[in-house]
């Protein structure tokens, strides 16, 4: 079942002067389950994707489809409305927010749909128990690791159960080892929950997990289901 | 909404330094706002009471067509003034009804001349409660088989250089509009330490003013002191209906320069407080327009989870909210304990008396000592609009904070 389809979408930024063509007519799609990387050397436009799939940022041109609803035209309210309950966010910074507790981070999507707090305290004690942090939940950010702290994010993307988690290099800041760990979960809960799983990156860690890879390349899809192993080979 | 709550006042704490460098901002705000409250309220307390307690009484009771006149102080005699005793003394709050006499005069000797305010009394109902009896530093007050007899203050003594038992004339207009004058002897000499104020008052025995200006079994004033003060309108409505014929009157009706001198000083001590927290409500303004830019990304990450721009704006306007509520309530406190501390001894103005008396006779009567006064609504008032300058301070950043792309947001660094 197609999750996200976008229609010849174009996104141009403008910095000063300079107009820079990020995206340049990409049409691609998005099957319900998938564990995709999205990849390409740095300004090939993979985190502007991310940003358009997820609802940040609107096409300048084109379409984009969300669980085949037109999701293009809608106004900013709308689109964080979409986000709070379809979409979940990792960033490759763990973006926490610093005054809340791992178990209130994780909480805060649910507050944010108004989620009874019977519920809540469900869904965010399953959450961090599967990500390996049940002993951890009245813990800052700042007293958490940098693994742990992503290991946090992973369980805050799933918490509302939505329909894709978009991951924009979601292990750059990680060791090897806590990278791993936060892939193998991830691996485990798109299978255990069937959400999408869309990573944007160039970590060769990532990308040998992905069932299906997508190249870019100076804004446009190089391939949209790119052989590993022969991107293994170029790298 | 407690949720929110709990992240705004764990942001305001985020940057300690900062946020209690914008709380001492509003504390020293408050503290000068409500020192200066409690100094002016001071102030219209010291002059209050002692306008009342110098003219007489807190409602003066005249014979129809004395306002109009009242700075001539005519002789006017009240009609039935037994009757309006008994209904005035019948009142709640009354301590003393009395009648008397007053009008205006000159008293001089060879060496000087002074115009007075004459008010003549009967000793007997208002010698226990007359603030110039309470402070005679010289002679006796006045006594109710006195004829001849006045009693000065310190102020005016000096000025004729005179002592007790010396004489002086005292020149009065009669009822008749005829000019009348006596030699007086000076009985007692009072100090109130109101300097000018006290220059222009000289009081007599009622029966021997009553003889000196052909009023004969009559009074042209009755005086009422109450127990409290600010009560006065009370008992102008109560005792009004029944006395068409009479003019009653508050002290500040008669003069109303003390009224308006104090408004004038209240407003201007508003319009410096004012200013004040409004320069306390800049500081925040930039500490919140900091705390917005530095947060930029945190905003992008809150909006990707689907918190709206209202959302956004609203933990922002808690965070100023909370850092007003800090600052109010330790400038609340510390300006409570410092206003209670000075109250105990007092503001000490002996050595400003000649610059104060100079000024007037309103500012004449604060006395030589003054005592700032604070009730616990005004603490609570200027706290409350410290939080709102705080709050409004903070409502351009959090509407920045609020419009901001996600996208945009995410990428800041």
């Amino acid at each position: 079942m197609e999750i996200i389809r976008l229609e010849n979408v174009t996104k141009d930024y403008t910095i000063g002067e300079i107009t820079t063509r990020a995206l340049d007519h990409v049409s691609l799609n998005f099957e319900n389950g998938e564990f995709t990387s999205i990849v390409g050397p740095s300004g090939s436009g993979k985190t502007t994707l991310l940003q358009i799939m997820g609802c940040l940022d609107l096409p300048d041109s084109g379409k984009v489809f969300l669980d085949n609803r037109d999701v293009t035209g809608l106004k900013k309210n709308a689109r964080a409305d979409l986000r709070k309950s379809m979409i979940g966010f990792i960033f490759q910074f763990f973006a926490l927010v610093p005054v809340l507790s791992a178990y209130e981070n994780v909480e805060l999507p649910l507050i944010l749909n108004n989620v009874g707090e019977k519920e809540r305290k469900e869904r965010v004690t399953y959450l961090l128990n599967a990500v390996g942090l049940g002993h951890r939940v009245d813990h800052r950010p700042d007293q958490l690791s940098g693994g742990e702290q992503q290991r946090v994010a992973i369980a805050r993307a799933l918490v509302t159960d939505p329909l894709l988690v978009l991951a924009d290099e979601p292990t750059a800041n990680l060791d090897t080892e806590n990278g791993k760990m936060a892939m193998d979960i991830m691996q485990k809960l798109n299978e255990e929950t069937g959400t999408a799983f869309i990573f944007a990156t160039h970590d060769p860690r990532v990308v040998e997990y992905a069932k299906r890879v997508v190249q870019m390349h100076d804004g446009t899809i190089a391939n949209a289901n790119a052989a590993l192993d022969l991107l293994v080979a170029a790298d | 909404m407690l949720k929110y709550i709990k992240m705004a006042w764990l942001n305001t704490w985020r940057n300690w330094r900062r946020t209690l460098i914008a709380a001492v901002a509003i504390v020293l705000s408050l503290i000068l706002l409500i020192f200066m409250e409690a100094f002016m309220d001071g102030t219209d307390e010291a002059i209050y009471g002692n306008v009342v307690r110098l003219y007489g009484g807190n409602v003066l009771i005249h014979a129809p067509g004395f306002r109009e006149r009242s700075t001539r102080m005519p002789l006017l005699p009240l009609n039935n003034p037994d009757a309006v005793l008994e209904l005035v003394r019948a009142q709640p709050n009354v301590v003393v009804a009395s009648k008397r006499i007053i009008t205006g005069g000159l008293v001089s000797n060879r060496n000087a001349s002074q115009a007075v305010s004459i008010t003549a009394i009967d000793p007997q109902i208002e010698g226990p409660v007359s603030l110039a009896a309470e402070n005679i530093t010289a002679g006796r007050f006045l006594l109710p088989d006195d004829r001849d007899e006045i009693v000065i203050g310190r102020a005016l003594a000096d000025q004729l250089d005179v002592s007790v038992g010396d004489r002086v004339s005292l020149l009065g207009r009669r009822a008749d509009d005829t000019m009348r004058q006596h030699t007086m002897v000076v009985a007692g000499i009072f100090d109130l330490g109101l300097g000018e104020a006290e220059k222009g008052l000289l009081y007599m025995n009622l029966p021997a003013a009553q003889l000196l200006y052909n009023l004969r079994g009559h009074e042209t004033e009755i005086a009422v002191v109450l127990q409290e003060l600010g009560r006065e309108d009370e008992l102008i409505d109560a005792i009004a209906p029944a006395l068409p014929n009479y003019e009653v009157d508050s002290i500040f009706t008669l003069r109303p320069e003390f009224a308006e001198a104090m408004s004038t000083d209240r407003a201007m001590g508003l319009v410096i407080g004012g200013i004040m927290l409004i320069m306390a409500g800049i500081g925040i303004l930039n500490l919140m327009l900091m705390a917005v830019y530095e947060r930029t990304r945190e905003m992008g990450v809150l909006a990707a989870l689907g918190m709206k721009g209202r959302q956004t704006m609203a933990l922002f306007l808690l965070e100023g909210a909370f850092i007003g509520l800090v600052g109010a309530v330790l400038g609340c406190i510390i300006s409570w304990l410092l206003v209670s501390a000075v109250n105990r001894t007092g503001i000490d103005l002996g050595i400003f008396s000649q610059d104060i008396g100079s000024l007037g006779e309103i500012y004449a009567l604060m006395g030589d000592r003054l005592y700032p006064a604070m009730g616990l609504s005004t603490i609570v008032e200027y706290g409350l609009a410290a939080i709102i300058v705080a709050v409004l301070a903070s409502v351009i950043p959090a509407y920045q904070a609020s419009r901001k792309e996600p996208a945009e947001s995410l990428h800041f660094v």
